[in-house]
């Protein structure tokens, strides 16, 4: 998120921009627990891509960084340790990085935005897949660390793969539609938010965040 | 920026801690031999089902295969109305779960649960470091299926422990 040269923005305006910002972080990483226990039950339908992703988008690194990464240790609190810590670093810091690149592309039609929004997440939730099967079957995890296991790599990771990919494609059309519908509403009320919490930023420059108005 | 500085702590912080867990390697666990446990003799249409009562404690059943007999659930059905053998199990969204068998009572205010290791290929998980036991020249690996898809056929042995996560 760009802001004006740190010399004309006054010290007041600067710490209620930066508490703004922890604020929204911290409530990003509580909506990301939040929403993953609350559709727990129902197998690999969720919401943590499309929030990681409003979040990066109209908020960028500052706040999706901090946020994602509390969301992981709080989830290593809530089930403890295993490889899924390895894929979860992974992939939802990836995810935000490639949202906030994408937030930064100077797209002006929205119906061209709903779809790259939309063609990303699919490929990330798909490489979300894969990720968790190579993890799975490369890394193992016996409670004393971490250990590799590279016997039959390739063709263990064929039968996890197999194995999972009921699910792993019940998370991408839940994905691809849930982007279609809801990315572009959750950035606009994000937008609106963003301008209301940091003024003094977008008094100054027109183009911060992800550089699109709604 | 102070936030972009502490963003970046925060996830240079992370990425260390990862790190840390991925060089604080240890070994993959090897096959264990039960050198203790007798498989029993199986006819062309039997297959085996052992349950692990404690310590060097087995318990082995013979089961003989019929057309009605073509899942471990199908398994533990017969066992139940052939060797009295007592099951508390019930109903989930992926087959039936275990909650009792025999004299496995696991006490789940200790996280215990009972595992299921499988001599078929096409059964046997294949995460890392999947527990494996080798009995003479079988080798039991746990099960990536729940007994309700897991295969029975002719010469398998199904094995039955207590564990803990």
């Amino acid at each position: 998120m760009r802001s004006r040269p740190i010399e004309k923005v006054n010290r007041r305006g600067k710490i209620r921009y930066n508490a703004a910002l922890i604020a929204v972080s911290a409530m990003y990483a509580a909506l990301l627990v939040g929403g993953k226990e609350a559709f727990s039950a129902l197998p690999n339908v969720e919401v943590v891509t499309l929030l990681v992703a409003v979040c990066a988008y109209v908020w960028g690194p500052v706040v999706v960084f901090p946020a994602v990464n509390v969301f992981i240790v709080v989830d290593m609190a809530i089930w403890g340790v295993n490889t899924w810590i390895i894929s979860y670093l992974i992939h939802w810091n990836t995810a935000g990085l490639c949202f906030w690149l994408l937030g930064k592309l100077k797209v002006r039609r929205n119906a061209v935005r709903i779809v790259i929004a939309d063609i990303v997440a699919v490929v990330l939730t798909v490489l979300f897949g894969v990720l968790t099967s190579f993890i799975d079957v490369f890394v193992g995890y016996s409670g004393g660390g971490f250990f590799v296991d590279t016997g039959e790599l390739f063709s263990r990771f064929a039968v996890m793969y197999t194995a999972g990919i009921s699910f792993y494609a019940t998370q991408t059309v839940c994905n691809a539609v849930l982007f279609a519908v809801v990315f572009l509403p959750l950035v606009r009320i994000n937008n609106k938010a963003r301008l209301r919490l940091t003024p003094q930023e977008n008094a100054s420059d027109d183009s911060a965040g992800n550089g699109q108005k709604d | 920026m102070k936030t972009k500085r502490i963003a970046s702590l925060i996830l240079t912080v992370a990425l260390i801690a990862v790190s840390t867990a991925l060089v604080a390697c240890v070994d993959k666990p090897a096959a264990k031999q039960l050198t203790e446990l007798i498989l029993p003799e199986l006819k062309t249409n039997q297959m085996a089902v052992i349950i692990k009562n404690g310590g060097n404690d087995y318990t082995s059943y013979t089961v003989t295969l019929s057309e009605d007999i073509k899942t471990g659930e199908d398994v533990i059905q017969y066992l139940i109305e052939e060797a009295s053998l007592s099951v508390d199990w019930t109903d989930s969204e992926h087959g039936k779960y275990i909650n009792s068998l025999g004299s496995l009572k696991p006490d789940v205010s200790k996280k215990e649960y009972i595992n299921v290791l499988t001599s078929v290929a096409k059964d046997k998980g294949v995460w890392a470091g999947v527990k494996s036991y080798m009995v003479g020249k079988v080798t039991l690996t746990e099960s990536q299926v729940g007994i309700s898809d897991m295969t029975a056929e002719a010469g398998a042995i199904i094995y039955f422990e207590i564990a803990s996560y």
